[in-house]
């Protein structure tokens, strides 16, 4: 579930993100409420509420007054964009840098890249 | 229901368990009070239910005094580990009894529900049930009361993983439901922690601090690298544990870190990293050279 | 009145009973005693002075050792529970006179078919209600004496006998055990003024100590 080394509100931001990222939330789908959400993961309502105030801040999320939230239509194009801003910074050079530091040949980081590119494994 | 605790003391002849005490909840959310065994958590929420005046200082519980004052005491219900509200020899069914005739908000209904889930028998003696039993009667008890100010001191003392989970939802349900103030007492946070919007650590009778728990949840900093460098880093700091491992060494820090303190660290190559919450509970209530 | 009502509604029928079935239990004895010997005494008589007052004392020490601190766990005050007990234990002080007064009319109904001696028949409704009434609040007093100042209350149970001295002079049967008899040089009724001073001085008294009582936490 959350693991209590940051705070919570966060992780759930960064999961619904991730659902959005992924396709498993769809754009004008609605998604759980604040209440539902603190039933199902077991954790404090207030929390949930701030994480999908913090969603709807940064227009990941649009409510409809007193229907619910929903995934706004432009989120996933959004949060790809930031994805590509951070990617290299986040996952690329990290990467390299345990390659480097375990003694694998870049060449063989770019093989394996190409292979499954091409959907050889 | 809100609380505004004010120079509180509670002493027992010599010996004092709270000492000059302050702070304030507001209304309707879900408070943790941790401390260690023996840290005042009881004492000082005995003060908050009118079970017992205090030594000094003043306790206000929707802005008016509460020892023996019934406009305060209607709406506060406290359930210590032990159920104060029915003596051993009785049944559960006449405990209840006693809860309808005295407490006006007393929801009979939801008592029965609560029973239901936690398989407790009307039949019962109190006196025959088990801890974890005991503690889940008195869950059901501080819950059917639907006072605003409800408070359970280690009410989860004695269940089993299953009834801890049906306590947590119960007691998220009935919240959500009917909003009012909680405090929940324990030394153990884990699995609690997630359920409480605040906490109010104590030590020694003494505030620690009151915080929100997810703010709380980024405030501590685990700082590991070369001994002289995290020494170098972290003067000036409030440094809450350190232990080295031969030229490793790393240091708990209290606090947040700005921009500048984080690029400091970077160039140290020096590695940051969270603190679970049960750990800085731990080592906020275990002063740094003191070990209890 | 929720408390003093809700006391009465399941403590005094119980009481009730439990008079009723001592009668019982006295009127059978009475036929065992008499297949070896004549009766000349009162046996209900024996029960009422004796025994009824013990069952007065721990009505005492029940309402503050059991009820008090769950009247409080519930959000009512102290000072609530204490006036209302107080009127609860006067209220079945002369409920129960009535009944022990009761019992004394069926008892001699029933000597009177078996042609036995009653001897000495007790006291009258006023006396055994100031009788029961003490015992109960010096069972009161007792308990929070205990309950508060544990076993530094001992003090405390030279005053109770003190205070249920002028009790014991009020009604016959009672002036052998415990403790004594007839006060000397006292009329009945200024005997009865006396009672009903140590009533009001009892119930000061477990005022004064339940008043400010902490709510302990109860032993395992």
């Amino acid at each position: 579930m959350f693991d209590d080394r940051s705070p919570i509100y966060r992780q759930i931001a960064e999961r619904i993100k991730a659902d959005v990222l992924s396709g498993a939330l769809e754009a004008d789908e609605q998604v759980m409420s604040t209440n539902q959400y603190a039933a199902f993961y077991r954790i404090n309502p207030a929390t949930a509420a701030k994480a999908f105030q913090q969603l709807v801040d940064e227009k990941v999320l649009y409510k409809k007054r007193g229907i619910g939230m929903f995934v706004s239509t432009e989120a996933r194009e959004m949060l790809r964009v930031q994805g590509r801003e951070t990617f290299f910074g986040e996952v690329v050079d990290p990467m390299v840098a345990e390659a480097k530091a375990i003694g694998i040949p870049l060449t063989d980081v770019i093989r394996r890249i190409e292979l499954l590119e091409n959907g050889d494994i | 229901m809100r609380v505004d605790v004010t120079g509180l003391t509670v002493r027992y002849g010599d010996v004092t368990a709270v000492d000059d005490m302050s702070f304030s909840l507001e209304s309707d959310k879900i408070y943790g009070l941790l401390g260690r065994n023996g840290s005042g958590k009881t004492s000082l929420m005995s003060v908050l239910a009118g079970y017992r005046k205090p030594s000094g200082g003043t306790v206000l519980v929707g802005g008016e005094p509460v020892f023996e004052n019934r406009r305060a005491t209607a709406g506060i219900s406290l359930v210590r580990h032990v159920a104060d509200a029915a003596d051993k020899s009785d049944k559960i069914s006449e405990a209840l009894t006693y809860a309808a005739w005295w407490r006006d908000s007393w929801d009979a209904r939801y008592a029965d529900e609560l029973l239901e889930l936690f398989k407790l028998s009307r039949d019962e003696k109190i006196g025959a049930l088990s801890l974890g039993q005991r503690s889940a009667f008195g869950v059901t008890i501080g819950l059917a009361s639907r006072a605003p100010l409800t408070m359970l001191d280690e009410s989860h003392l004695g269940m089993d993983t299953p009834t801890r989970y049906k306590f947590y939802d119960a007691l998220l349900q009935d919240f959500m439901r009917n909003p009012r103030t909680f405090i929940l007492s324990t030394h153990l946070i884990e699995e609690l922690a997630a359920l409480l919007e605040e906490v109010v650590i104590i030590d020694g009778g003494k505030l620690v601090l009151h915080e929100e728990t997810d703010s709380l949840r980024s405030r501590g900093i685990e700082v590991t690298g070369v001994a002289d460098d995290v020494d170098g880093f972290v003067a000036g700091l409030t440094v809450l544990s350190e232990k080295t491992l031969g030229r490793t060494k790393s240091a708990m820090v209290y606090g947040s870190l700005d921009d500048e303190q984080l690029a400091a660290a970077r160039r140290a190559g020096l590695e940051l990293g969270p603190i679970a919450l049960q750990d800085l509970f731990v080592h906020l209530t275990e002063p740094v050279g003191e070990t209890r | 009145m929720r408390i003093m009502t809700s006391l009465s509604r399941t403590l005094l029928p119980f009481l009730v009973l439990v008079w009723a079935g001592a009668l019982v239990v006295v009127l059978a004895l009475t036929f065992v005693v008499s297949v070896w010997k004549g009766v000349s005494i009162s046996g209900w008589n024996i029960a009422a002075a004796q025994i009824s007052r013990w069952v007065l004392f721990w009505v005492g020490v029940y309402l503050i050792s059991n009820f008090l601190s769950i009247a409080v766990a519930h959000g009512r005050t102290r000072r609530e529970f204490l006036w209302q007990a107080a009127a609860f234990a006067l209220l079945i002080s002369v409920v129960l006179a009535a009944v022990t007064r009761f019992g004394f009319l069926v008892e001699s109904l029933v000597y009177r078919g078996m042609d036995w001696s009653t001897g000495d028949a007790g006291g009258g409704i006023l006396e055994y209600s100031l009788v029961y009434a003490v015992w109960s609040a010096v069972g009161a007093f007792m308990a929070a004496s205990f309950i508060r100042f544990s076993s530094a209350a001992l003090v405390t149970i030279p005053i109770g006998v003190v205070l249920i001295v002028p009790a014991g002079s009020l009604v016959s049967g009672a002036n052998s055990l415990p403790f004594l008899g007839s006060l000397p040089g006292f009329t009945h009724g200024q005997a009865m003024l006396l009672t009903l001073g140590t009533v009001v001085v009892a119930l000061g008294l477990a005022w004064a100590v339940a008043r400010e009582m902490p709510i302990r936490t109860k032993a395992g």
